[in-house]
């Protein structure tokens, strides 16, 4: 039996106000949830409605409320046994286990599942329970409890499923300490991002390290002026990619990665591709590009183990054609280090400040849109803007580029962000756009107001106008401009609650914690699960009699200190005279300078 | 007494600093010495006398783990614990002989009651306990004209009195056997005299090349009956075969990889020569008493680190560039050196010819000969063997021998003898200036330094008074420290101008970087004491420059060289330092 729409309205709500009396949260992000085209709930033959994701069949299309039972009565643990199910699809197999002795908990990875869940089902005796789980957060818990896991649900979130099967085991982490060389491009929007890359790894407990590309930059584009003709120049620079791609053999044969984590851009070609995963590392490329901007994808996803995108359908159905499953959708996400709240001057304040501004490249589409904002306090930052427009009052310092640091200032010291996605297909906003550029999360970080585009993917990430202000045409953006410039604190609120979810959600240290359980995922049993090494300065603490004089030192150094060359930097920057029990560490730390020197 | 003499360089240094083992015992005879060196040159090591213990530093133990990612902290056990078992008490006194950083920290972290050499302070600078360490900390920045050998430098810095003895290792008595059997079993004829041959280096530009060996032992061959020995390393093999190839089948024998050091010094000793570039073995050979003639090429000076001892001849290009700072794609240096001159001046040492200087003559005109002795003071020295008319080089190189001597060596400086020493020296190795000494420039130099100098000592005396006040008058006080700073950016000016004598500078800044007072008032005292200690080595040395002068017979103010070169022939000629008719020729 088809459900009416005033029958789902009525389940939406009141499933709503009971989740917003026990997790608000939780509840205003399921409102600002958008369910993705292809997450169908449609009526079964039987009448209740059943649910496909994508390709995938979450519940029976015959009869989901008695497969939901028949699940139940198998996977029941018995009375009084707290019981984790993961996956809550519609609920069919939740609902039957719900008793009041028992204590439930359901993880669902999806929250526009979730959403369909409470358009769909009456949740109440769940909700009421404060029982729902979203994606990773697994708060409250407890460690120990039997897990059932809904076979659909599992099928789509691997990872995520083993993650909790880890934290209910007690382990903080599924995987090992990896060994991972981050190689970055020459130059470029991926540029940075390989650096937060490198960062983000670290932060999670593997050896990571940047093969950074860019010095030889300034080579490559000498290149280009070396010879008028077009054939030499193109020799030239194959030439000089080859010795980059033997740069790069040979930090891996230095490095002796387990993975080797591509940035879009990075100059490699099938061959060398090829010729890496022959020597055993992993090989995985996050394809931060759009699609169908950039056609070089076709060359290299086939050619390496793991291949990540920002977005998925029809993208997806592309990979698929050239016969390959190696793919994953991975976002974007911000590094909290560099994008973080300033206290800024008040020349920086007046110099980078303004009501409205923009930091990005002057693309077509943002060259149009902008000339209906000019009767704003408006200020255009960045590079590729066509300073012969009516736009150029507004375009500072001649459409220089904008460092990292000042992106963060004028991020800072503007009322209103503006971000509109780039497009050099559309007119102002791309009606067809769908992930999310690195400027959202960027300005997230930063704690920055921002007024962005309309983007499919938006309200995964952030709570549209809780979490960040949205407009969907040039009529609107006006209009919640003015708005917003008038109400400063409504404007520090939403700030306020981006950069929380930023934080929580959207580092680079969460997204890479994902990306290499979907490495997990595709790849299964590649990467190695070596212990974690003990941390140097612990092993040095173990080493050492408690009452030696260097466990006294030890104490004072902060958190972050772990190698040698660190500590030794960290005793020298301090005031204290120099010590005997320091002048050990120093003695070591130069002696292996003069190993790497080749002389003492 | 407990003293520890650390020496973590390599062969070469080791060898060097025999004398300061020497004389150690004979300063401290009831002393227990104790010698630190890194556990790969052990086997140097034991041939040192002198030693009651080795403290073999675990380089190969920690380099191993180094080299292994996340075990720095097992490094840094062994090393605890190295420093705990070597130094279990700290030492009465500590002779640092490393000039390094790393021989600086070691030094620091055996809490030693007395120091001298390098160490680091609790400020964390490079700094340098006694005046003669500092000198030889610097010149390496200022080695243009440094007079001083390394093994003399060495001693100094020890507090030690040189003696002119020379190196000295004991051959132990298996090694020597050994080798003995060995040259038995080769069937040499009777009055073959034995050459060794060492044509590898601690860096490829200092080598000569193997077709110039060959060709230098093939010129020897047809002056006299030899046998050739090849030293080397495993890796240097491929020198000496080259080598080898070139010479008549049964005159080499290869010994390249095939020596530990007791044996390489076993060999060495019962050579008659020694061939070599500036190398460890070279050194070993000055030890064991047998000459060398040495070739110094690219970087290699012979005043810092020529083979010491009586009666070793070094050769090196007579080029404007050589020492060098970096090695040029020609080798113009090691052209210069031709086998021809390199076998004659073997020849001579192998027949025992007296080593007394000789005219220049045309076939040898891109080549500076020296011949090793010592001075009345104990000191080394390099004379030149071909009389040339006195180079700008050589006359800035003997002022400073006399002025650093002076500053330095108080109250044992025997003036007198020296300055004596000195006039001998000049008429019987030189021949009359020819080229313009720049004299009148460094004379300008001295006072401009002088006046500098006192400037300095005046301004830390008024921040002194000033100090005082400093609540009431800040600005005064600061202005005062801006005067100083003055002062010593125009000391740094004086130092590139006149590099011949940058060592007096850059001594005085070394100095200033052991300060570890942080009240203004004894600093400022101390840099008083610093200023008026600087200028004290002007006045000195413009005193030494009066007197060379006078040796030379230059007229006051005269650095002109048409103006000079009169009364330096009548001098010459007076003095009969040299015979007339050589003398005439060679003024032609």
């Amino acid at each position: 039996m088809r459900k009416e729409k005033g029958e789902i309205m009525s389940y939406w709500q009141k499933n709503l106000d009971i989740l917003r009396q026990q997790a608000p949260e939780l509840a205003d992000m399921l409102s600002g949830t958008q369910v993705p085209a292809d997450h169908q709930a449609r009526p079964s033959k039987k009448g209740p409605p059943s649910l496909k994701v994508g390709r995938h069949q979450v519940h029976s299309a015959y009869d989901p409320l008695g497969e939901g039972l028949q699940w139940a009565q198998a996977h029941d643990p018995g009375a009084g046994q707290p019981l984790v199910v993961f996956g809550l699809g519609l609920g069919y197999h939740v609902l039957p286990l719900l008793q009041e002795d028992r204590e439930i908990w359901v993880v669902e990875p999806s929250a526009a599942v979730a959403r369909l869940a409470l358009e769909h089902q009456d949740l109440s005796p769940l909700l009421a329970q404060g029982a729902l789980r979203l994606g990773r957060n697994f708060q409250g818990i407890p460690r120990g409890a039997t897990l059932e896991a809904h076979p659909a649900s599992r099928r789509l979130n691997p990872a995520l499923y083993r993650r909790l099967e880890a934290y209910l085991a007690g382990e903080e982490t599924t995987g090992g300490h990896l060994r991972i060389l981050v190689v970055g491009p020459l130059y470029g929007g991926s540029h940075p991002i390989a650096g937060y890359c490198r960062r983000g790894l670290a932060r999670l407990g593997h050896k990571a390290e940047l093969l950074d590309f860019a010095p030889f930059y300034h080579g490559y584009q000498v290149l280009k002026t070396a010879s008028r003709d077009k054939v030499a120049v193109l020799k030239l620079t194959q030439d000089l990619l080859k010795v980059l791609g033997e740069v790069l053999m040979a930090r891996v044969r230095d490095f002796q990665p387990d993975v080797v984590f591509f940035l879009a851009q990075a100059p490699v070609d099938p061959p060398l591709l090829q010729q890496m995963r022959s020597q055993g590392p992993l090989v995985v490329y996050w394809f931060v590009e759009d699609f169908q901007v950039f056609p070089y994808w076709q060359n290299l996803a086939p050619e390496v183990d793991v291949f990540f995108t920002l977005q998925r359908e029809p993208f997806f159905s592309e990979l698929r054609k050239l016969g390959l499953k190696n793919f994953a959708c991975l976002p974007l996400a911000a590094d909290p280090e560099v994008y973080r709240p300033l206290t800024l001057s008040p020349e920086e304040a007046r110099r980078f400040g303004s009501g409205v501004s923009f930091v990005g490249a002057g693309y077509r589409n943002r060259r149009e849109f902008f000339q209906g904002l000019m009767d704003f306090d408006i200020k255009i930052w960045g590079s590729d803007w066509d300073l012969h427009t009516p736009l150029k009052p507004y375009i500072q310092n001649q459409g220089a580029r904008v460092s990292e640091e000042e992106a963060v200032k004028i991020f800072n010291a503007s009322r209103i962000n503006l971000n509109l996605h780039s497009s050099p297909y559309h007119p102002g906003i791309n009606p067809e756009g769908d992930y999310l550029n690195p400027r959202t999360f960027d300005l997230a970080a930063a704690g920055a107001f921002q007024l962005v585009d309309g983007r499919r993917h938006l309200p995964e990430f952030f709570q549209p106008e809780r979490e960040v202000a949205t407009f969907g045409d040039l009529a609107e953006a006006r209009e919640k401009i003015s708005y917003f410039l008038a109400h400063d604190e409504e404007r520090r609120q939403v700030a306020d609650q981006g950069r929380e979810r930023c934080l929580r959600d959207h580092t680079y240290q969460v997204r890479l914690s994902e990306a290499l359980e979907l490495v997990e995922e595709i790849c299964p049993g590649r990467l190695p699960r070596r212990p974690r090494p003990e941390r140097p300065l612990d092993l040095l603490r173990r080493e050492f009699p408690e009452d030696h004089p260097l466990q006294a030192l030890l104490k004072t150094m902060p958190p972050e200190v772990e190698e040698l060359g660190q500590l030794v930097d960290f005793l020298k920057a301090g005031e204290e005279p120099l010590t005997e029990t320091e002048a050990i560490f120093w003695l070591l730390h130069e002696f292996h300078q003069g190993l790497i020197r080749g002389r003492f | 007494m407990d003293i520890a003499v650390i020496n973590l360089m390599r062969f070469g240094d080791l060898i060097q600093c025999t004398p300061v083992l020497r004389r150690l015992r004979a300063e401290y005879p009831e002393a227990r010495i104790s010698l630190v060196v890194s556990d790969l040159f052990r086997e140097t090591a034991v041939l040192l006398a002198g030693v009651d213990r080795l403290r073999l530093f675990p380089s190969s133990s920690l380099a191993t783990l180094l080299y292994q990612e996340g075990s720095w902290p097992e490094a840094l056990k062994i090393l605890a614990e190295w420093l705990h078992q070597s130094f279990p008490e700290p030492p009465d006194l500590v002779i640092n002989l490393t000039p390094n950083l790393l021989g600086g920290i070691l030094t620091f972290a055996t809490g030693a009651r007395e120091i001298r050499g390098v160490m680091v302070n609790r400020d964390r600078e490079l700094v340098s306990r006694s005046l003669w360490a500092s000198y030889a900390l610097i010149v390496s920045r200022a080695r243009r004209a440094n007079p001083f050998n390394l093994v003399d430098l060495f001693l100094r810095e020890a507090g030690l009195q040189p003696d002119g003895r020379g190196l000295q290792v004991a051959v132990p008595p298996a090694a020597a056997r050994q080798v003995e059997e060995f040259l038995h079993r080769l069937h040499l004829p009777a009055g073959a005299a034995l050459v060794g041959l060492m044509p590898g280096a601690s860096q490829p530009e200092r080598c000569w090349s193997p077709p110039q060996f060959a060709q230098a032992a093939q010129l020897l061959l047809k002056t006299r009956a030899c046998h050739f020995f090849i030293f080397g390393s495993a890796q240097e093999a491929p020198l000496g075969e080259a080598i080898a190839r070139e010479l008549p089948e049964g005159a080499a024998t290869l010994l390249l990889g095939r020596t530990t050091p007791a044996l390489l010094a076993a060999y060495l000793q019962a050579l008659d020569l020694l061939i070599t570039n500036d190398t460890g073995p070279m050194h070993l050979a000055a030890a064991v008493a047998t000459p060398t003639v040495a070739l110094f090429l690219a970087g290699a000076r012979v005043q810092d680190t020529g083979p010491v001892g009586p009666g070793h001849i070094i050769l090196e290009a007579e080029l404007e560039c050589h020492p060098c700072q970096a090695p040029c794609p020609g080798l113009r240096c090691a052209k210069a050196i031709t086998p021809e001159a390199v076998s004659w001046w073997a020849a001579r040492l192998l027949n025992q010819e007296p080593l007394t200087p000789v005219d220049e003559e045309d076939a040898w005109r891109g080549l500076r000969v020296s011949r090793s002795g010592a001075d009345p003071e104990g000191y080394h020295t390099y004379l030149p063997l071909m009389r040339r008319p006195l180079a700008r080089r050589d006359f800035w190189l003997w002022l400073q021998r006399l002025t650093w001597g002076r500053m330095l060596d108080q109250p044992d400086f025997a003036g007198l003898d020296l300055q004596e020493w000195l006039e001998w020296m000049l008429f019987r190795h030189y021949l009359p200036p020819r080229e313009e000494l720049g004299i009148m420039t460094g004379e300008g130099f001295l006072l401009d330094l002088c006046r500098t100098a006192a400037q300095g000592e005046k301004i830390a005396g008024d921040i002194i008074l000033v100090a005082d006040c400093s609540r009431e008058y800040p600005v005064r006080l600061w202005q005062k420290v801006e005067a100083l700073r003055g002062v010593d950016q125009g000391l740094r000016r004086l130092a590139v101008a006149f590099p011949e004598l940058a060592a007096l500078v850059e001594f005085f800044f070394q100095e200033q970087r052991d300060r570890e007072d942080n009240e203004i008032v004894p600093l400022a005292r101390q840099l008083q004491g610093a200023y008026a200690f600087l200028r004290r080595l002007g006045e000195v040395a413009l005193a030494s420059l009066a007197e060379l002068k006078l040796i030379l017979g230059i007229p006051e103010g005269g650095g002109n060289f048409p103006e000079m070169a009169q009364p330096v022939h009548q001098l010459l000629v007076s003095s009969q330092a040299l015979l007339p008719e050589r003398e005439g020729m060679s003024c032609r």
